[in-house]
This record gives C-alpha cells, structure tokens and sequence, in this order.
C-alpha cells in the first residue's frame, strides 16, 4: 500500500506539487496489505472483489496540514531553522490517518501510520502552508517500487575455507586477524602448541584478505559450496521479513499451477491441430 | 534424462514475454517434462517453506534490536 493519488488543495511551499507527490508516494505506510483490496484502474477489469470506486476496503485516506509560522519565543541570536520557526521541517509523522467506513474498527488497536516518522518530505518558511489528502492504494512492485515491501534481497553462496597446511603458533594468531571475528577459532593440539581450525564460515565476507599476505598463500584454499545459498531479505517495515518470505513461496506456487493450467490447454489444443 | 535441451530467453524486457524451449531424445513429451519441472518447482517451494515454518517455530535463532519476527498460521498448501 502506498500513496498513490494526492490532492493538493494549497501548496504555498518552494517544492513543486509533482516533486513532493513523488516523495510522498515513496513513504511506506505501515498496514498489512493483504486486508485490502486492489482497486481497478478501468471498468473493463472490475470484478467482484476489485471495484473501481474508492471504498474503504481499497482506499486509505490520509491528511496532511502543516503551516509554518515564526517563532516568538526564539532567542534573537538563533540561527537554526528549528529554533526559528515552528514546523519548518515537514516529516513523514505529520500524515495523519483519516478511518473511512469500516477501518476505523478493523483498524483500532492498530492504526494505520507510516513505518518511519522521521522521513523528511519538505521544508517550509513562515506563512508557507500544505494542506493535502492522501489517497493510498494497493498495487505491485512490478508497476512501482514505492510497492514493493522488500528493501534489498539478496542471495550468495557459502564461502569454503580449506586450511590445506596446519598453521600453529603466532602464524595462527595472525590468521585469525586476517579474518572477521568467528570464523577461524584457535585450539591447543595434542602437543600443546595453538592450531588454527575454521569455526564459522557462515560469517566469511569472501574479503580474500588471506592472500595479501605472502605466506598464507599455499596454505589455504578459499571456494564456495556450490549448492549452500545463503538469503538476505531485508524488509522496508510493512511486513517482517519473515512473513515476506513466506507470502513469496506462495506467489512462487500460484505462477507454478498458472503456467501448468495454460500448458495443459496448450496440449489439447495441440491435440486438436494434429488430428 | 531424457532431456537434450532446455533454455528460456526474454526477446524484450519491457513486453511480458518469455520464448521457453524444451528438446527431448523422443522417449517423452516436451509437455510432460514442462508439467513435470513445474510439479517439482511446486514441491521445492512447499517444503522449504515447510521447513522454514517448522525452524521458525523451535525459535533457535536470534532477533535482532528493532526488528520483528511474526510466526502465522501455515494455511492449507491446495492441491489440484
């Protein structure tokens, strides 16, 4: 869910209305998206659960109404625009939820605000004024990223670090330097003298910092397991990551059983051309 | 196996088309082995996100300051 449409009764600030819609539209607002409904840009793709007017179960309205005025009671020496005028720097937590309909009970003991607060919008002087209402829909991250819950995702494999030659003593120590914490740990052999094993290469960079050093060189092997993939997903605050994760799998599936069903009229389709 | 090619490729990135091509030896049929790789694509994601919930639910692992982890409900995995 993110703003979509914004109707800018009064904008006497320096941004543009175009450039702050754009801003406003790349705020992550902070509702389960899966309670709502998609709102349908054209009567042709309305359906019944995909209306084209606003209702409450497709629209979240919200309001936004800043004026910036000077202030009195600032020392005559201030220079900071904080101290100086009040509401000068327009942030994210100035939007405020308007329920519509129903939302106001679905949504009490959790009501609907942006993830962050402090997202800087715009900035505003004296006698310069906003007031404007937000209309935020559902939609995709393929249409526009400001839709998509995900912040980075990323994927690598697990690093292989093979010791191929033991390395003792203060060569050991050294070796573990040369790696971040955890990944090489130190333990006394039989014979008492300290032994460089590999504890943790989850936590590898792959930095390769072991190669500068000219005696480390032969000793030691850095690949990666071909078939360990170790994931990133890193949320924008909408959903947790973990929750994305799994509405992923599901999406996975539905596009699996769409191309089946489609295959499987394709064949007797097929069928039919050949006899 | 039984399969001599496989490939897919995107002849424009902006139109939402993808040419998929499967060659087989001729002991089976290029539909099949699609229906096929679909049916275990939908499996592999099953149970890794099986598995994913049942890890999840043990609780072994850390949370993070500020960051939030929200177990749901598993629903039903629909089978055709």
């Amino acid at each position: 869910m993110a703003i979509e449409t914004v109707y800018m009764y009064l904008n006497t600030g320096i941004m543009h209305d175009e450039v702050m819609s754009h801003r406003l539209g790349l705020i992550p607002i902070k509702v389960d998206p899966r309670k709502f409904q998609f709102k349908a840009p054209s009567k042709e793709l309305a359906g019944p659960e995909c209306d084209i007017s606003h209702t409450d179960r497709n629209t979240i309205v919200f309001n936004l109404n800043i004026k910036c005025t000077k202030n009195l009671k600032a020392l005559p020496n201030s220079v900071h625009p904080n101290d100086k005028y009040i509401n000068s720097s327009v942030t994210s937590g100035m939007l405020e939820w308007v329920p519509n309909g129903a939302q106001g009970d679905v949504f009490k003991d959790d009501p609907i605000r942006v993830v962050n607060t402090n997202i800087l919008i715009t900035k505003l002087r004296p006698d310069q004024e906003i007031n404007a209402e937000l209309h935020c829909q559902k939609g995709i991250g393929r249409e526009h990223a400001k839709w998509s819950p995900v912040a980075t995702a990323s994927y690598r494999l697990l690093p292989d670090i093979q010791i191929l030659e033991p390395i003792t003593g203060t060569d050991a120590e050294k070796f573990q330097t040369l790696f971040p914490d955890g990944v090489v740990k130190l333990v006394k052999n039989s014979k008492g003298i300290l032994v460089a094993k590999i504890d943790n290469p989850r936590k590898d960079t792959m930095s390769r910092e072991v190669l500068r050093h000219k005696e480390f060189e032969k000793k030691v092997r850095l690949t990666r397991i071909r078939d360990h993939f170790i994931f990133n997903i890193e949320s924008t605050g909408v959903l947790p990551a973990n929750v994305l994760f799994e509405e992923a799998c599901k999406k996975l599936v539905e596009k699996c059983r769409l191309v089946k069903h489609a295959a499987q009229n394709a064949r007797t389709t097929v069928a039919q051309y050949n006899q | 196996p039984n399969v001599d090619f496989c490939g897919y490729s995107l002849p424009h990135p902006s139109e939402s088309k993808m040419h998929m091509r499967i060659q087989t030896d001729g002991t089976v049929s290029a539909v099949d082995v699609l229906n096929k790789g679909l049916d275990d694509l939908i499996e592999l994601v099953n149970h890794i996100r099986n598995i994913f919930h049942q890890r999840s639910e043990e609780g072994n692992f850390e949370v993070e300051e500020g960051a939030e982890f929200v177990l749901e409900e598993l629903d039903d995995l629909m089978d055709e």
